[in-house]
């Protein structure tokens, strides 16, 4: 009695160990959880872009600008454009090396600080 | 996202992750990065002459941010670039006369690609043989390289003219001393010549230069590696120049794509120079050596993919490689940051 019990439950465990298997393993899980997400989601990119309509507005029309700029620079005055490309490039290349030292500056502060404290 | 210029749809993040690259690799050896740069654009589908002129683009602002980060933790010597620079403008002339009447031969690609195979693997072999037989040695110091009699011969070389009239300085000896390159004294023709011949590489292989000029640094005139890696950067923001003009002047650049893969270039640049810093140099230098080994073997995939009709999709695996090679060198010079960092502080 005891011995077939025993493997009844051995039985059952497997059985739910293959369930659980199967349910990772074949995806029904997978696609609930994609589902979950997209349903609570969607709604939220929909209130997102409703309420940032004109502000995206206003940055789609400034890309359309610049890329008629671009395009209109590069093809009317090719040595203003030379020279537009190498300031462009240079200032931005000075601007991020400063960027990024006042930033790995305030870091290397900040852990200083922190280990001071402790 | 569209690209006005180029006239293309490319993945920004696709961009970003290729700056990345571009800016740790450039900042730990060196280089502008232009072979890399341009072969990753062509997989991305952009038009050939708009990724070669991009690519320079990016060399120049990339090579500013290097520069900048490797003079503010002194490996830049300025002397020494700035004499480098007055053999590489006429260098760079020439080589563009040459390139012109191989065109006219109808024989310039090949030609180029070939040049490219002898030079990169020959370069790619001896880097890795110098680091295989430096390490072997006992005792041998951090930053020791197996031609130190050769750099010492040259530096001792004595070129005439010994003296030179200059406006403003009277008779100058043509003998000068490099103290932060730890040269007490060397012909300024050397490093003249030096640059000529970098100039003239660059502008026939339409590369920055930075793979021929940081291993000449090293291997023959005698820099100590990491000062070669800083002074050779300054050296690439000219040579860079050079072509973003040349090439933004028949409207061959895309200037968002640059500022796009240059702002993710800058936060690699601060991996890569950061970590010239702790790793040895020996390790910096063998690291180099197989990077440029892949850009010979990635060259040669792409000749033989334009020799043989059946075998064009080796153009995409050659690209491909050198990505695949140099992403996981990215990821090997992180790593050694992390792991000197944690082990030691900052030997300077």
């Amino acid at each position: 009695m005891i011995k077939r019990n025993g493997t009844a439950m051995v039985a059952a465990g497997r059985e739910r160990g293959a369930s659980r298997r199967r349910m990772t393993a074949s995806g029904p899980l997978r696609r609930l959880c994609l589902h979950a997400i997209t349903l609570r989601l969607e709604p939220v990119a929909d209130f997102l872009v409703y309420s940032l309509r004109p502000q995206l507005a206003i940055l789609r029309a400034m890309y359309d600008a610049l890329t008629e700029f671009l395009r209109e620079t590069g093809r009317q005055a090719p040595l203003l454009w030379a020279l537009l490309v190498m300031a462009v490039v240079a200032g931005a290349a000075l601007g991020l090396y400063v960027l990024w030292e006042v930033v790995l500056r305030w870091l290397a502060a900040a852990w200083a600080g922190a280990r001071g404290r402790e | 996202m569209f690209f006005p210029n180029a006239g293309v749809v490319v993945d920004p993040a696709l961009l970003v992750l290729l700056g990345l690259i571009v800016g740790t690799l450039g900042g730990f050896f060196g280089v502008g990065g232009g072979f890399l740069i341009t072969g990753g654009l062509l997989v991305f589908g952009v038009p050939p002459i708009f990724a070669v002129g991009t690519g320079l683009t990016l060399v120049m602002g990339s090579s500013i941010i290097n520069m900048l980060k490797h003079k503010g933790l002194g490996n830049v010597d300025f002397r020494l670039g700035l004499l480098m620079v007055c053999g590489t403008v006429p260098g760079e002339i020439l080589a563009e006369r040459l390139n012109v009447a191989l065109e006219a031969a109808g024989v310039i690609g090949p030609v180029i690609r070939l040049i490219y195979v002898i030079f990169l693997g020959a370069l790619g072999s001896f880097i890795v043989y110098d680091y295989v037989k430096v390490r072997r040695r006992a005792a041998a110091k951090a930053d020791a390289v197996s031609t130190e009699n050769l750099a010492r011969r040259v530096q001792a070389l004595r070129i005439p003219p010994h003296t030179l009239w200059l406006p403003g300085r009277g008779v100058t000896p043509t003998r000068v001393a490099l103290p932060l390159s730890g040269i007490q004294s060397i012909s300024v023709f050397v490093p003249v010549s030096i640059g000529f011949g970098v100039g003239f590489m660059a502008g026939l292989l339409g590369a920055g230069g930075g793979f021929i000029l940081m291993p000449l640094l090293v291997y023959v005139v005698g820099v100590p590696t990491v000062m070669a890696i800083g002074t050779d950067l300054f050296q690439i923001i000219i040579t860079g120049s050079v072509g973003t003009f040349i090439y933004a002047l028949g409207n061959h650049v895309d200037l968002l794509m640059a500022v796009i893969m240059l702002a993710a270039a800058s936060a690699g640049a601060q991996v890569g120079a950061t970590a010239t810093k702790f790793v040895e140099p020996g390790r910096i230098r063998g690291l180099f050596g197989v990077t440029v080994l892949s850009g010979g073997a990635a060259v040669a995939l792409k000749q033989v993919s334009e020799s043989v009709s059946r075998l064009h999709f080796l153009d995409t695996v050659a690209s491909i490689l050198l990505l695949g090679v140099s992403g996981a060198i990215c990821l090997v010079i992180a790593g050694l940051l992390l792991r000197a960092a944690r082990k030691k502080p900052a030997p300077n």
